[in-house]
């Protein structure tokens, strides 16, 4: 090499050609926002989250990338139990609920434990909030009193907004309903065939979690008060129909309690999602 | 004597010195943004990631098969109904919906679980790899409801690693081709340098900032996060705990101290682990978390996989450095 000369490496980066680089690019950009999105579009968010996630829903579903990342957010909250209550042809009666920490080593590993209480906990996102048909006619009555009470002083405006209220609450109700029977009939089904049961009522509970305070007083996080049993509501019943070889939603009578409790499985009950 | 004026009323050597800014700018933006993904990298790292990566698909999925029927089966529990509930588009494919008999989708099973084995050995890659990250989505998008974070991980790595070109190192494909060379007497098989090796990196490492940023970011809604209670309700939650850590309810100082760091960590994750200075005090907060949250809470699988992931930010050539390991000097050309 002559002396003087200096000798300037390209950089490492172009090894790819400017086109390459430039396709890539785009496809990056997009995977990133794509990528990025996802969890900004979770509510609470702005319209223009919502409106970018628009454009790469499709591609995150493709991809699997539709996700919040919520992880213990807002904060760590109760858990969502399912609970059922069996019978059988012979008219006796099999309660069991999951997930089931009694259960815990016949679940082992621990994985297939966290798959059903992932499960629950999905149930308990649906239908945490769920209004049964008696409450709701009985919200509904209230609120048409509340219009009729306007419209008597003269607030037609308000009484109009009120009314267009409550035909959207109607509606995502009756949706609810419905998703409600078709979402849990397939688990009801299959906890039928697994006890060998004829009728089935799915009922769902939560469990909170002990404060300090009440840690300190001695309350242990299994605690049976904790389930908060006065908070439990029936998700439905179902029957296993012969004829068709399938379940069968069950409607409820509105005057009949709608709220049974649920209680922990003994460590030595035959109960278990799982057998 | 008045210089001219131009648009908006500066004068033109404003103009100029706005023009240039931008300019360089955008050049410095375009290099920048060539040098974080075009560099070309050494799959070594990557290779070693692919097999902790890949025993984690292959243990994920192999426990489905304990109630197959109930969650993936012809009569699973999780119909199809509740998709629309969960997925904002009709794009959640599944291979799962393309058959009925229940025999096809047991024989698909074990494919798959193959295919998750080869990928750990590095056998048949890249294409054992993309039919393992299309299983994993398959089975994510079958089981929806049943998921937690365990399963985007598995999906985020099983593509990210394949695009990576991780079969190129501590592979089976690897010893074969060295084999095959050395037999014909030719030079050793080098896994070499690659730019899609790079860009695969980069794709973990993005995917672990937006992770860290909105799981911090979300807490903030929160008010545990806040008074410094959050840890005790994870500890305290009956459905998660493993290890009974209620005795901490004694010493509410370090759980709120914990707390705060955990939250500190996982927002400031995103700018302090490109640092070499910062990198290893994150690395470590994130070992530490994560080995918490699977010791502590129950959730082996997720505690690992996310410290699995972590792996992405150390480089081959020694622990920290700032810059990849280049085998040219990146020098610009001015």
């Amino acid at each position: 090499m002559e002396r003087g000369t200096t000798v300037v490496h390209a950089p490492a980066w172009q090894r790819w050609g400017l086109v390459a680089r430039g396709f890539a690019s785009v496809w990056l950009a997009y995977h990133v926002l794509a990528m990025f999105v996802s969890p900004w579009a979770v509510p609470p968010t702005s319209s223009l989250a919502v409106a970018v996630q628009g454009n790469v829903a499709h591609y995150q579903t493709l991809l699997y990338l539709n996700h919040g990342y919520r992880f213990f957010a807002p904060d760590p909250g109760p858990a969502s139990i399912v609970g059922f209550t069996i019978t059988k042809a012979d008219g006796s009666q099999f309660t069991g609920i999951f997930p089931d920490r009694y259960a815990i080593n016949r679940d082992y590993p621990r994985l297939n434990y966290h798959r059903w209480f992932m499960w629950s906990e999905t149930l308990g996102r649906l239908f945490g909030q769920w209004v049964s048909p008696a409450e709701f006619a009985r919200y509904i009555e209230l609120e048409q009193v509340r219009v009729a009470e306007l419209r008597q002083q003269g607030l037609a405006i308000e009484a109009d907004r009120l009314v267009a209220d409550l035909e959207e609450d109607r509606r995502v109700w009756e949706e609810s309903e419905v998703a409600r029977k078709q979402i849990l009939a397939p688990l009801a089904r299959v906890m039928l065939q697994r006890h060998q049961g004829q009728e089935i009522r799915l009922t769902l509970n939560r469990r909170m979690i002990p404060s300090l305070s009440e840690a300190r007083a001695g309350m242990q996080p299994s605690d049976a008060r904790l389930l908060e049993p006065e908070r439990a509501f029936e998700l439905g019943r179902w029957k296993w129909d012969e004829t068709s070889q399938n379940v069968v939603f069950v409607e409820v009578p509105a005057t009949e309690p709608a709220a049974p409790t649920i209680e922990e499985i003994p460590t030595n009950s035959e109960s278990n999602q799982n057998e | 004597m008045n210089e001219p004026r131009g648009w908006l009323g500066w004068n033109n050597a404003a103009w100029a010195w706005v023009m240039a800014y931008l300019t360089c700018s955008i050049q410095d933006f375009w290099t920048g943004w060539n040098w974080f993904w075009f560099t070309p990298r050494r799959a070594n790292w990557l290779g070693v990631m692919r097999i902790g990566a890949g025993c984690m698909a292959l243990y994920t999925h192999a426990v489905w098969t304990i109630d197959f029927e109930a969650f993936l089966g012809t009569e699973r529990m999780i119909g199809p109904e509740i998709a629309p509930q969960m997925n904002p588009t009709n794009w959640h494919w599944t291979h799962f919906d393309w058959f009925e008999d229940s025999r096809v989708l047991w024989g698909l099973h074990w494919v798959a679980l193959a295919c998750f084995a080869a990928f750990t050995i590095g056998l048949g890659m890249p294409w054992t790899g993309w039919l393992a990250a299309a299983f994993a989505i398959s089975y994510a998008h079958r089981a929806t409801g049943a998921l937690f974070g365990l399963d985007q991980m598995n999906v985020a790595l099983l593509t990210y690693l394949t695009l990576g070109g991780a079969g190129r190192s501590w592979s089976l494909d690897q010893w074969w081709r060295n084999r095959n060379t050395k037999r014909d007497g030719g030079k050793q098989w080098d896994d070499g340098f690659s730019v899609w090796t790079n860009i695969g990196t980069r794709l973990i490492q993005l995917q672990l900032c937006v992770i860290y940023w909105f799981a911090g970011t979300g807490k903030l809604q929160g008010v545990t996060w806040w008074n410094g209670e959050a840890l005790w309700g994870a500890f305290a939650s009956y459905q998660y705990q493993s290890i009974d850590m209620t005795w901490l309810h004694a010493y509410p100082e370090f759980l709120a101290l914990a707390t705060h760091l955990t939250i500190v960590w996982e927002i400031s994750y995103v700018f302090l682990v490109w640092s070499p200075r910062t990198r290893p005090v994150v690395i470590a907060m994130a070992v530490i978390v994560h080995a918490g949250i699977a010791v502590f809470l129950g959730m082996m699988t997720f505690g690992t996989i996310m410290i699995l992931a972590n792996l992405a930010f150390i480089e081959w050539n020694g622990l920290f450095p700032v810059v990849p390991a280049n085998h040219v000097s990146d020098r610009r050309i001015d």
